[in-house]
């Protein structure tokens, strides 16, 4: 909402500088954004008259104008706006002057041919905020300044404006004298209204119009006046000063006036063309199915039944709240005019005008909420502007259709309460005060309580605590002193979940990984770019019902294909190695579409590509591989204390000879491996990516945060190494199970120092070799106690791995 | 014999002097004092002199070998010490050669302020819990006194999944969730940090996902005051002790009064700048008084209880904090951002 500071003092006596009424307004709750001055800066630009005007020789669309500024000599300026005649008088930027946005303007060369000054449009100089205005040339000006004046006073630049952050529960402040009731309330200045007074010419409403409401229900009150000897013309300056300076487009005087009045009242009104109604009555209803309407701004619009409509005797003819149709538009022949002030149901105007994707000055304020007390005041206002400007009389008589009337309402509040909920020494007498500044009746005054009339214009004072608010923000929010709070001493708690959550991140850091996050929605076809089996359940994605992009349309099953997308993100932008984790959640449906909330459960996703760290200059780092991944997770494992089994996996994303899934306790927690080609190509990831997914949710349950000490060993253990050649097909984890259990209980640790396969390993051998340490509990082993062991374990891996010992 | 004597240990303690190694220096040692070195033999003739002077003499020789004896041990140490410092003089490195770093991972910003956040409130006794991402219509909004076709709707965008199903547009439903849960108990003192949704495009500015975090007190004899000093605490010990703060009326449906926080500008402590808008100030926070609606429809009695409500963005947090510019970074993570943190 945008106030000018000169309009505004129209209504209340304020002589505040404007950054300390903007101070006072922002600390009570009507936030400034911002405090503009018009075009300001502007400095030498004067009134120049037009004298006589020629083509330029050498470019057909530039004029050489000559300007008299007043300085008893001619100027000559160059120019290419096309709506220039002799004798009319323009804002002459001199060489020298500066416009708003402190753009210079110097002497100049336009082929040739000098140009001293410029001629200025309305936008030039700040006055119109779109680029139309200036499309139509060089700003005209009225009446005869006197030349040479300087143009600021002539058009009223350097006007204080305040851009105004109204919020939804004040539709009363929508308007200039909305802002001057808080202004006065604020100040203890007091309001002055306008005058409404109308001069009726004769005649009668009811022999020249009939109205007829047939959506009450939509239409709380319709209200209409009509005048004659309509003379449609330019408005006066100042009223387009005041438009244009709170934003608005002057387009004529009739329209400019209904422009003029809801700005000043938040009233909306719009102006019929009278001869334009067919039958000369007006009814309002809703939309006929397939009803058309071409609207103000040329469109045709496809109405709905649930629409609205100002309908004369054969079609509709306006948008009710929203914008009027062409067909009964204000046009210069316009010579008698119908004016409506009516209150519609927001509701209703809301879900036409997003339908329809109309939001204009009307609708926004119907939105919001619109007084329906304050609907006859508005069209006396406008009649009364209609007349003062001499353009058009008034008939006696108002039509005025008002089934259900609203009456101002009572709230009885309790200024001990009041006191208690603010926390601070907020007197009696404030209050009652503070009420009445803010023009509330108090109608009951007794001993506990107190009981307030609310006028319809506020809405929002509905309750109690609406009341604690209007105090409190009158007493000044900054005023209230900050207390400690008091009661009992409590301790504050985070949940097992959000713990692990945190120690979980820590292990991943300390891995060398770097936590990233991503959007919880992703592209559907991400789940194919996994190449997920056609009966994965991750392929049971939840879509949004109107998402932004196709890219973020479905709540992501699997953390994969973000981090995939950042890793290759990172590939493209060479960002260095990429070692990243994500912990968050994954969103599975229990049935689609939706009945109930999904499962969320939290997953750790983590992937690798390139070298596991940065190089130096003692070398390049390691390149990643698929143990250093499963390090990673075994390690996460080892930091929560869970005893987890690898086993075999056979999913399509990962490489069919490069996978594994962990399963702890019998449940499937993770799955892990080197990217499938494809997968990596899908996602335009270069080299071997590694990926793993945990299910951190089904992990926490099994996960042991609190370490117990045991004491290591008291008598040293004997340490034996040994190297197997076994056929190159037999898992590790076969060996060690095989060695594990020949050694018996003097077998403490057992521990695979190298894998070996090439010279001197016959081809379809691999060569394992383990360090043994033997031990006892209570003494020191001796040799002829280890001897036997080891036979045991040489002879167990001969027989059942088929295994032949190297020495 | 005397004159052997001290011929002999002025020849020795040349030769220690002499010696310009370790293995010399042994050599020395040998010569004079192993088995049949000088010394050893001298050592060994004394039974046969004369008993008269075999004191006097004896005395002589083990003087002479114990003052030997210390000259080789201060020769040998000198010589080590002297070895080693070449030894150390010749390992000299480029000290001005970068270290050898080990890869630490990175904590995310936003994870960053999350953190502290959590760790402020716990810490004046707030508990920390979670809710569901994916939420009910109602809890989002009609449990928070915002019915369909309210204008506050108007705020806030939704991304909808069924009708009555959305993706929250603010932790509040936390509120309504907790209260619902806690009812009649007091006291409440809860905070809720977690993902929140808006058909906002991505700029700048916005993000169609973002976090916040909200905060909830309810107990008897709760104050607007008690609201100002729990969260003019939290700002100071986020931005720092000089922060100034100010509260300012605002409208949210589920609070009344409500307040916006602002704070002294991060930048400019308040003089006018870009960032700021030239206003010195930069919102912060949303707060203000639960709603009496909510209480009730909880089932807390409003007349003997009442609480207060805040809720922040910690993503906007982390950009004033860091000086972050754009919001779309924290998601992007480009890893020359993520590495700075």
């Amino acid at each position: 909402m945008r106030v000018p500071y000169s309009w505004l003092k129209s209504y209340v006596d304020v002589d505040l500088q404007p950054e300390e009424l903007g101070e006072k307004l922002t600390m009570a709750g009507l936030a400034v954004d911002s405090i503009e001055r018009v075009g300001a800066d502007t400095t030498n630009v004067v009134v120049g008259l037009v004298k006589e005007m020629k083509r330029h020789p050498e470019a057909d669309h530039l004029w050489v104008v000559h300007v008299d500024t007043g300085e008893g000599k001619i100027r000559q300026v160059i120019t290419g706006a096309q709506n220039l005649t002799p004798g009319v008088r323009v804002p002459v930027a001199l060489p020298g002057a500066t416009l708003p946005g402190g753009e210079k303007i110097a002497e100049t060369r336009f082929r040739g041919v000098v140009s001293e000054g410029m001629l200025c449009s309305a936008q030039e100089l700040g006055l119109a905020e779109d680029r139309a205005e200036e499309e139509e040339g060089i700003l005209i000006l009225e009446g005869e300044p006197p030349l040479g004046t300087d143009i600021r006073a002539v058009v009223g630049l350097g006007e204080v404006v305040f851009n105004l952050d109204i919020t939804p529960n004040r539709p009363d402040c929508l308007s200039m004298i909305g802002v001057a009731r808080e202004v006065a309330a604020l100040t203890g200045a007091k309001l002055k209204l306008p005058p409404v007074d109308v001069k009726e010419y004769g005649g009668n409403i009811n022999d020249r119009l009939k109205i007829r409401v047939d959506a009450p229900d939509l239409c709380l009150r319709y209200a209409a006046r009509v005048l004659t000897k309509i003379r449609v013309a330019p408005s006066p300056g100042w009223l387009k000063r005041r438009l244009l300076a709170a934003g608005m487009r002057p387009i004529n005087n009739i329209v400019d006036v209904t422009n003029y009045v809801m700005l000043e009242t938040g009233q909306p009104l719009h102006a019929f063309d009278y001869t334009r109604l067919a039958g000369q009555e007006i009814i309002v209803r809703r939309a006929r199915p397939g009803e058309n309407l071409i609207t103000l701004d040329g469109v045709e619009r496809k109405l709905s039944p649930e629409m609205l409509v100002i309908a004369d005797g054969e079609q509709a003819t306006g948008l009710a709240g929203i914008m009027g149709g062409l067909l009964s538009e204000i046009t210069n022949e316009t010579s008698t005019v119908m004016l409506e002030s009516a209150c519609f149901y927001n509701i209703s105007v809301r879900r036409t005008a997003r339908q329809l994707g109309i939001r204009s000055e009307a609708s926004l304020r119907f939105e919001k909420g619109v007084d329906p007390n304050g609907v006859l005041f508005a069209l006396e206002r406008a009649c009364h502007l209609i007349e003062e400007l001499g353009a058009g009389e008034v008939v006696e008589g108002i039509i005025d259709i008002y089934p259900n009337p609203v009456s101002p309402w009572e709230v009885k509040i309790s200024p001990v309460r009041i006191r208690n909920l603010i926390g601070a020494q907020v007197s009696d007498d404030f209050i009652r005060s503070s009420l009445q500044r803010l023009g509330l009746e108090i109608v009951g005054d007794e001993e506990h309580s107190l009981t307030v009339r609310v006028p319809t214009f506020r809405p929002d004072l509905r309750q109690e605590a609406d009341f604690v608010e209007e105090v409190a923000r009158l007493y000044g929010f900054t005023e209230i002193p900050a207390t400690a709070m008091e009661g009992v001493l409590s301790l504050g708690h985070k949940p097992r979940a959000l713990q692990i959550e945190d120690k979980v991140k820590e292990v991943l850091r300390a891995a060398g990984l770097d936590e990233t996050q991503t959007y919880s929605f992703v592209h559907p076809g991400s789940v194919d770019k996994l190449r997920l089996a056609p009966d994965d359940p991750r392929r049971r994605l939840i879509r949004l019902l109107l998402p932004l992009s196709e890219d973020q349309s479905v709540l992501r099953t699997t953390l994969l294909p973000s981090l995939l997308e950042v890793a290759a993100l990172n590939q493209r932008r060479k960002t260095g190695p990429v070692n990243i984790f994500e912990v968050n959640r994954v969103y599975w449906p229990k049935e689609l579409p939706l009945k109930e909330l999904p499962e969320m459960p939290r997953h750790v996703g983590v992937v690798l590509a390139g070298p596991r760290g940065e190089s130096s200059w003692q070398g390049k780092a390691a390149d990643n591989d698929f143990y250093r991944l499963k390090g990673i997770l075994e390690a996460l494992l080892e930091a929560f204390r869970v005893e987890g089994e690898f086993v075999a996996a056979t999913l399509p994303t990962y490489h069919p000879g490069r996978q594994a899934a962990l399963s702890v306790a019998g449940e499937e927690v993770a799955t892990l491996g080197e990217l499938h080609p494809a997968v990596a190509e899908a996602f335009g990831l270069s080299g071997r990516v590694y990926a793993l997914e945990l299910n951190l949710e089904r992990l926490i349950p099994k996960m042991n945060l609190a370490p117990r000490y045991r004491p290591w060993p008291r008598f040293p253990g004997v340490e034996r190494d040994l190297a197997f050649l076994v056929p190159a097909d037999t898992p590790a984890k076969s060996v060690t199970a095989v060695l594990k259990e020949a050694g018996g209980p003097t077998l403490s640790e057992l521990k695979l120092f190298d894998l070996y396969s090439g010279e001197q390993v016959p081809p379809g051998y691999k060569s394992l070799a383990y360090s043994f340490v033997f031990r006892a509990s209570d003494h020191t082993l001796t040799e002829e106690e280890i001897e036997p062991v080891l036979a045991a374990i040489i002879k167990a891996a001969e027989d059942q791995l088929g295994a032949r010992v190297r020495r | 014999m005397e004159e052997k004597l001290h011929a002999l240990a002025q020849a020795a303690k040349e030769a220690v002097r002499a010696a310009k190694s370790l293995e010399e220096l042994d050599g020395v040692r040998i010569r004079f004092l192993g088995r049949k070195g000088e010394l050893t033999q001298i050592l060994r003739s004394m039974k046969e002199l004369p008993p008269a002077e075999r004191p006097r003499l004896g005395q002589l020789a083990n003087r002479v070998r114990d003052e030997l004896e210390a000259e080789l041990a201060e020769r040998a140490e000198n010589l080590k010490r002297l070895l080693e410092e070449c030894r150390l003089e010749k390992e000299r490195l480029d000290t001005t050669l970068p270290g050898v770093r080990p890869t630490l991972g990175h904590k995310h910003p936003l994870t960053w302020v999350l953190d502290e956040i959590k760790d402020i409130f716990l810490r004046l006794g707030f508990d920390v819990v979670e809710e569901p991402e994916v939420e009910y219509d109602y809890y989002n909004f009609e449990a928070l006194n915002i019915p369909k076709d309210h204008p506050a709707r108007d705020m806030q965008d939704t991304f909808y999944i069924t009708e009555e199903i959305l993706l929250r547009t603010h932790t509040s439903p936390f509120q309504a969730r907790t209260l619902e849960r806690m009812a009649p108990e007091v006291p409440v003192r809860v905070i809720c940090p977690g993902r929140c949704y808006r058909r906002d495009p991505a700029d700048a500015t916005h993000s169609p996902m973002f976090y916040q975090t909200e905060i909830l007190a309810v107990d008897k004899n709760i104050s607007f005051a008690h609201l100002k000093w729990i969260l003019i605490t939290f700002v100071r010990e986020m931005f720092g002790k000089n922060r100034e703060v100010r509260f300012r009326p605002s409208f949210f449906p589920f609070t009344e009064p409500s307040a916006e926080v602002d704070i002294s500008c991060v930048v400019c402590g308040g003089k006018g700048c870009s960032l700021c808008k030239g206003t010195g100030w930069l919102e912060i926070l949303g707060s203000g008084m639960v709603h009496p609606r909510e209480l009730e429809i909880a089932g807390y009695d409003p007349r003997k209880v009442s609480g207060f409500a805040a809720g922040m963005g910690p993503d906007r947090i982390a950009m004033l904090k860091y000086g972050i510019d754009d919001i779309r970074l924290f998601y992007e993570n480009d890893l020359r951002f993520l590495r700075q943190f």
